[in-house]
């Protein structure tokens, strides 16, 4: 069973389309970046999948469950990160462990504790004393201690200095990560999630763009890079993009023979950021 | 049941400031009242005269029974001739007089609790949190609702009995310094655990008496985007007033009136602008449970906070 099989999501805010007909799957074990600009409808979509959001048409499931319907049943075995800022600042970190603990049936408590005993957070400290790595560090630590087959991140890292978005996908992927969990993930740092993901999405205007995974983008995308020189010659051959840089001109292909490009110049794989910007770059 | 524990005690500790100290204030200041008091009159001497001259040129003077206006001490002079029903309802307006400071200042606070209640964690984004625990926004907002109307009246109690305790103990010391009659007596007539179970059952009964108040602020707290108290205070406004231009009639505003009056709390039957106003006790507080205004106002009450569960469940920010 999929732990998220969205299809057809649509929802509107008056005017504005948010989700035009979005589609979206994350099993077990995989974990996908929902990738998009500004305002493209990931944090919509996100809400949707928690139920957090009404949808004006499509079908989703998440773990089975109807979130507009079953969001309390679906939260004990969801978990839920967004921006650095959610947690209740006049808390002690002591008496929100008590609360998820009283709440959430799946807590252990001993291992949030024990998650946050390697950290500067201490039990007795007020949220609102805490840094923005802190924060993020006592929000991971309670994740890691239930028991969810299915994590959601939006934005996790904003804010955090770079040891603080190191350590944290860090620790998702080795203390929460199995092969019977899934994530999904949007954050703007592409670069930073593209060694861990195994999915990715690309999102424009509530549509997804492109759907596939780590593994066949290396199979399906090229780049080529040629000396400006022979670039008019490259251009009949369809890339879908290409950029000037110091080294000559790059161009991205799609679904090209590897081989047959590799004659005309240095053949690489595009990393997420330039294959974002090629398929997204004429929206 | 133990998810709904957690959730009153995050409320408790959220609001611990209104809800515990409080009240513990104005014990505070009750205590500094008696104790200046009684250094500026002492015992037994409850009648300050102040002279002065204004511009006619005499000499008027003024008389400031400043313990009378408290707490009725100055009454306790002639307590020796009293009859054992005339203590009781001195002890009995005592104990009403004491609490009184209590229940104003406890009201201000569940007001304001219940009006930010679901509207300060969409604020700072909390609310995300929250939603990301497995709680439904019914639980959540009836965890609101019991926590302030029902749980914080905890503390209220407590800090009304222990302030009449303190005064009894002065009025003792009243009684015995100046020989006016038997300390044992006055305790055993001043019907302090019978004002606790009063209290008890009143902030239990006035919870559902005024629930149309407080789903009301709930209902706003939830669904409005800023200044909530603006909100709660002008939106019955208009109703009231096209009710009043359309059909002449005020029953909305007679509605509004009649759940927003402490009907459950005791009181001392007296005279008030030539008005007769009936005492309450257990028997008026169990009689409107039985009052068609009483479930006419739970039916409010209960559409008001399926409002505010309403807009919680659709309302996640700003």
């Amino acid at each position: 069973m999929s732990l998220i099989d969205a299809r057809g999501l649509c929802k509107s805010f008056g005017d504005v389309t948010a989700l035009n007909g979005l589609d979206l799957r994350v099993e077990p074990g995989r974990i996908v970046g929902l990738i998009g600009p500004n305002g493209s409808g990931k944090t919509t979509a996100l809400k949707a999948i928690l139920g957090l959001s009404r949808l004006d048409a499509g079908q989703l499931e998440v773990l089975g469950m109807n979130p507009g319907t079953q969001r309390k049943a679906l939260m004990r075995r969801t978990a839920y990160i967004a921006d650095v800022g959610i947690l209740p600042r006049w808390m002690r970190v002591g008496q929100l462990l008590d609360f998820v603990a009283g709440v959430h049936p799946s807590f252990q408590r001993n291992l949030a504790e024990a998650n946050l005993a390697n950290t500067d957070v201490s039990l007795d400290k007020k949220i609102r004393g805490l840094s923005k790595g802190m924060n993020a560090q006592l929000h991971l630590a309670i994740i890691l201690a239930i028991e969810a087959e299915l994590l959601v991140l939006d934005e996790p890292t904003l804010g955090l200095d770079i040891i603080y978005r190191q350590r944290f996908y860090d620790s998702v992927l080795n203390d929460y990560f199995t092969e019977n969990r899934g994530i999904l993930i949007t954050t703007h740092e592409v670069r930073e999630i593209e060694h861990i993901l195994t999915d990715v999405v690309f999102i424009h205007k509530g549509r997804h763009m492109l759907n596939l995974t780590m593994d066949s983008l290396v199979e399906e995308f090229s780049k080529l890079t040629v000396p400006k020189a022979d670039a008019q010659a490259i251009r009949p051959l369809g890339p879908i993009a290409e950029k000037q840089t110091l080294h000559g001109t790059e161009f991205i292909f799609r679904g090209h023979d590897r081989q047959t490009l590799a004659a005309h110049g240095e053949l690489g794989t595009p990393n997420l950021p330039e294959l974002f910007i090629a398929v997204m770059g004429d929206h | 049941m133990q998810a709904m524990a957690a959730l009153l005690q995050r409320e408790w500790r959220e609001h611990l400031f209104g809800f515990a100290w409080g009240p513990v204030a104005v014990l505070g200041v009750l205590v500094l009242i008696t104790c200046l008091g009684l250094a500026i009159a002492g015992f037994g001497t409850t009648t300050i005269r102040y002279s002065s001259e204004v511009n006619d040129g005499a000499n008027h003077s003024r008389e400031e029974e400043i313990f009378d206006s408290l707490f009725s001490l100055s009454r306790f002079v002639d307590y020796g001739n009293w009859s054992d029903a005339e203590l009781s309802e001195t002890m009995e307006r005592f104990r009403v007089n004491v609490a009184r400071p209590f229940q104003y200042v406890y009201i201000v606070v569940a007001i304001f609790v219940l009006l930010g209640a679901l509207h300060e964690d969409r604020r700072d984004r909390s609310v995300l949190f929250w939603k990301s625990m497995p709680v439904t926004d019914t639980e959540s907002v009836l965890s609101k609702l019991i926590a302030a109307v029902w749980i914080a009246p905890v503390a209220v109690i407590a800090t009304i009995f222990t302030a009449q305790v303190l005064l009894m103990i002065t009025i003792s010391g009243l009684v015995w310094a100046q020989d006016l009659g038997s300390v044992g007596r006055l305790w055993w007539n001043s019907g302090l655990l019978i004002g606790v179970v009063e209290l008890t059952i009143g902030y239990l009964i006035q919870g559902l008496w005024a629930l149309p108040l407080y789903a009301w602020l709930l209902a706003v707290s939830a669904a409005v985007p800023r200044v909530p108290f603006v909100w709660a205070l002008l939106a019955p406004l208009v109703p009231m007033t096209i009710e009043r231009v359309v059909f002449g009639s005020q029953v909305i505003r007679t509605f509004v009136h009649t759940h927003t009056q402490f009907a459950a709390l005791p009181k001392v039957a007296g005279i008030d602008d030539d008005v007769v106003v009936p005492g309450v006790g257990l028997a008026e507080q169990f009689g409107l449970l039985v009052t068609g205004q009483m479930w006419l106002g739970l039916a409010i009450g209960a559409l008001l906070l399926w409002a505010a569960v309403y807009f919680r469940n659709r309302n996640n920010d700003l």
